[in-house]
C-alpha cells in the first residue's frame, strides 16, 4: 500500500492538489469500508440466534477459532488459505484517471480489505466478526473504524513524499516503514488470538 | 533467548489471559469483559489498517 503514495501525489503540483488527492482517496476508502460492514452486519442480522443472550454460539466459536488459526497462519506456524480479489491495485487506473479519479478509485477499492493481497489475517476476523454481531451499525462502526486507520495512515507518508520531491528520501522512507512489517503482523496476531480465545471461552 | 522462544512466551501469556478474560465473562462474573469483546475488534481494526500501510 506504501507504494501508492507515490502514484498519489506524483502529479500534485501545489498543496491544494495533495490535499485533494489525499482527500479523494481518503474519502474513498473509508465509504466503502462503511458499506462492506453495514451490508455484512445486515446480512448476519438473518443468523439464527443459538445462545440464550441472543448470541450465535456457534457461529461466535468458529469466528474465534478462525482468529486463532489465521494468528498461528501470520506467525507461521501453519499454512491457511488467504482469498484475495487481485494482487494489487492495477497501475493502469492510475495511468487513465490520474491523479483524482485514480486517487478515488485507489481508495474504494483498498477500503474494502479483500481487493488486494492479504498480508494480515485481522481483515478476515474483522469482516466475519461483522457477520455475525448481526448489527449494522456495529458492522458500519467496526468496518469504518478499519476504512479510518487505513486511509489516514497514508496521510504522513504522501505529505513527506510531497514535500521531499526527492525520489531516494521517498524510497528510504518507503523502507523503513516496510521494514516494520514482521514487527506490525506479530503484534496483529497477539491481538488475535487474545480476542480468539477470549471470544470461545466467553460463548462456549 | 531466541526470537521463537519470546514468541511462544508470548502466546502463552496472551492465551492465558484470553482463557482466563473469557471464563469470566462466561460465568458473568466479569461484566466489563464482555464490554471488551465489544471494544477489543476497534483496536484491531485500527492496528489492521495502520499495518497495512507497511505492505506493497
Amino acid at each position: 500500500m506504501i507504494s501508492t503514495i507515490g502514484s498519489l501525489v506524483q502529479e500534485t503540483t501545489n498543496r491544494l492538489r495533495w490535499l485533494l488527492a489525499t482527500g479523494l482517496y481518503i474519502s474513498g476508502c473509508i465509504g466503502t469500508s462503511l458499506i462492506v460492514g453495514t451490508v455484512l452486519g445486515w446480512l448476519g442480522h438473518f443468523l439464527p440466534i443459538t445462545g440464550v443472550h441472543g448470541v450465535n454460539v456457534l457461529a461466535q466459536s468458529l469466528v474465534g477459532i478462525l482468529a486463532i488459526g489465521y494468528a498461528l497462519s501470520d506467525m507461521n506456524f501453519m499454512r491457511l488459505p488467504r482469498p484475495y480479489i487481485m494482487f494489487a491495485v492495477p497501475l493502469a487506473w492510475w495511468r487513465r484517471w490520474r491523479p483524482y479519479g485514480a486517487a478515488l478509485a485507489y481508495g474504494a477499492a483498498l477500503g474494502v480489505g479483500l481487493t488486494t493481497y492479504v498480508s494480515f489475517a485481522g481483515v478476515y476476523f474483522l469482516l466475519a466478526w461483522c457477520f455475525v454481531q448481526g448489527n449494522p451499525a456495529y458492522g458500519a462502526a467496526l468496518m469504518g473504524t478499519y476504512g479510518v486507520a487505513r486511509a489516514l495512515a497514508i496521510l504522513p507518508g504522501t505529505w513527506y513524499v510531497f514535500r521531499s520531491r526527492c525520489a531516494t528520501s521517498a524510497l528510504e522512507c518507503q523502507d523503513r516503514i516496510l521494514y516494520q512489517k514482521e514487527r506490525a503482523r506479530m503484534i496483529i496476531a497477539l491481538v488475535m488470538i487474545l480476542l480468539g480465545i477470549g471470544i470461545v471461552f466467553s460463548v462456549l | 533467548m531466541g526470537v521463537r522462544v519470546r514468541l511462544f512466551a508470548a502466546i502463552v501469556c496472551v492465551a492465558a489471559v484470553g482463557s482466563i478474560g473469557g471464563m469470566l465473562i462466561h460465568t458473568h462474573s466479569w461484566v466489563i469483559g464482555s464490554q471488551a469483546l465489544w471494544v477489543l475488534p476497534f483496536v484491531l481494526a485500527m492496528l489492521t489498517g495502520i499495518a497495512k500501510t507497511t505492505t506493497v
